[in-house]
């Protein structure tokens, strides 16, 4: 095989593997990218189009990025600025999660109903009290308790100092300890 | 460890030393076990957050759009890149120019050989200069395409990759010049009225490897990669005809980007000297229908073995530019080897290689 062939051949296979690398990435990312900005956005098609659009862009950018550790915040982070972006763009509008939750909410396969009645319980109460938090509260906790991004992951994803990161999902945590606390007041009153 | 620390340890990412230190301190102290459990008791409580799950069209979407993405990107990318790397410039013009040739698939083997052995003769030469130049697009250009206008040139030796680029009115857009032997690479940005320069003396026993991998890559193994865009329904033809007064095989591909908002007909066209398979000129058009046909970019000559001019490592900038010294680091993966260029953080320039041969 001549230089020029092989060297063909080599190119040839590196795109395929760019090509199967970005498919393995966005099978691994594109669902958690969803759940986030549809959390972030408060709106399911919203998200659906901003997570293709976050992905066009890793596709346009992947070969730039070097080092698996960075990866996953770098996806979260370009899905969070295509959100900004498109915030920018169109002004931001609030649509209650309630709407964007739809019927996925009332997923109920636990065990036994009381056990499932008693989740489900708890999973409106904390995705009320989390729907409550500002915005950049609510990211940090976003980011780490539901897409299990570490905290030094999400310094690069917010690109804000890891103190600041510490401090808000302090707050954040305080402030739902606080919400959760009320809305268990108000059930017992009931 | 004290309590205020231990308080911001309880939001993890506190390292070994520190994951142990915060052990310790909550064996001994009441408040902060009770604010630990607490922390504990609300992480479990959103682990029950629910999840938004995408409709089962959206995986298959984002691939497929990835997939056009990457059959019209070729153009495209041009002047995303250009703006960012200088090289990048002359390598997209060069690249572009070659492309259909080396790669596309459905062809008869005479266009394809000839086009092999002509980037086979680029590659084995001491030394390249290359003569190039992107269009200005009509403002109501109906392709859409659009080239960074201006001339450019280049030299590739294995010690050296210089490029000027210059616009219309011959003012100096963006040059760059990397070379083993002076440890230097500089970087020329008109847009910035910035001189980048940075000494690779920390890297220099690197440099002679890295220098001519780069310079092959624009030379061989990048131009071809970057021709590996498939064309299945590319037709190819093959004439021979008289150019200033010599025979040259004219080898054309013409192809469809039928995934662009509008179908576009792209064409190349490649002279190549039949005696020394080198080759001589390439140029790109497209053309949709109904409209005229658009010089897209045009390598204009191709000198082969001729000695590298004087002051090439000049930067020969306008007055107003501001030099900037930068640093350069070396990156490695486990497939490339880079050296790249910073300055407060943004990168300014990368050179990438491949590990393998």
């Amino acid at each position: 095989m001549s230089t020029t062939a092989r060297d063909a051949a080599i190119a040839a296979k590196r795109l395929a593997r760019e090509k199967s690398s970005f498919d393995s990435l966005a099978r691994r990312f594109y669902a958690g990218v969803f759940n986030y900005l549809c959390w972030i956005s408060r709106d399911r098609g919203l998200a659906e189009d901003l997570t293709q659009e976050t992905f066009m862009q890793i596709w346009q950018h992947l070969p730039e990025v070097r080092g698996e550790r960075a990866l996953k915040a770098w996806v979260f982070r370009v899905a969070r600025n295509e959100y900004l972006q498109h915030r920018r763009r169109a002004g931001l509008e609030t649509v209650a999660l309630e709407d964007c939750v739809g019927s996925e909410a009332a997923d109920l396969t636990s065990p036994g109903p009381q056990l499932s009645l008693e989740r489900e319980g708890l999973r409106r109460a904390v995705r009320g009290a989390v729907d409550k938090l500002p915005d950049h509260y609510r990211e940090v906790i976003l980011l780490h308790n539901l897409e299990g991004l570490s905290l030094a992951e999400i310094v690069e994803v917010l690109e804000i100092p890891v103190g600041t990161v510490k401090s808000r999902r302090a707050k954040a945590l305080s402030m739902l300890r606080h919400l959760l606390q009320e809305e268990e007041v108000g059930n017992d009153a009931m | 460890m004290r309590c205020d620390e231990a308080r911001e340890n309880l939001h993890g990412d506190a390292g070994r030393l520190g994951h142990a230190r915060l052990g310790l301190h909550l064996l001994r102290c009441r408040a902060c076990r009770a604010g630990a459990r607490e922390i504990r008791a609300l992480d479990s409580a959103l682990s029950a957050l629910p999840r938004f799950t995408p409709s089962a069209e959206l995986l298959p979407a984002v691939l497929a759009q990835a997939q056009a993405r990457r059959q019209t990107t070729e153009t495209q990318k041009e002047t995303r890149t250009m703006k960012r790397l200088a090289y990048a410039v002359a390598f997209l013009i060069i690249a572009g120019l070659l492309a259909g040739g080396l790669l596309t698939k459905a062809r008869p083997p005479d266009g394809r050989a000839l086009l092999i052995s002509a980037a086979e003769a680029m590659e084995e030469a001491k030394t390249i200069h290359v003569v190039f130049r992107g269009t200005e697009a009509a403002p109501d250009s109906p392709t859409g395409f659009r080239m960074m206008p201006g001339r450019g040139e280049m030299w590739l030796s294995d010690r050296t990759v210089a490029l000027r680029y210059v616009d219309s009115a011959g003012e100096l857009l963006l040059a760059s010049y990397l070379d083993c032997d002076t440890a230097l690479w500089w970087v020329y940005d008109r847009s910035k009225q910035s001189l980048y320069e940075a000494n690779l003396g920390a890297v220099r026993e690197r440099l002679p490897q890295i220098v001519a991998k780069v310079s092959r890559r624009f030379r061989g193994e990048q131009l071809v990669e970057m021709m590996t865009t498939e064309y299945p329904d590319a037709q190819e033809s093959v004439s021979t005809e008289r150019h200033e007064g010599r025979l040259v095989r004219v080898v054309t591909f013409v192809y469809t980007h039928s995934k662009q908002p509008r179908h576009i007909t792209a064409r190349r066209v490649f002279e190549v000297d039949p005696e020394t398979a080198r080759l001589i000129t390439a140029r790109r058009y497209a053309k949709v229908e109904g409209a005229p046909e658009e010089l897209i970019d045009s390598l204009d000559k191709v000198e082969y073995d001729v000695p590298m001019p004087p002051g090439l490592a000049e930067p020969r900038c306008p007055n107003d530019t501001q030099t900037i010294e930068t640093s350069v680091t070396l990156e490695e993966t486990s497939d490339t080897v880079s050296l790249v260029m910073q300055h407060n953080g943004v990168e300014l320039g990368r050179m990438d290689t491949a590990k393998a041969d």
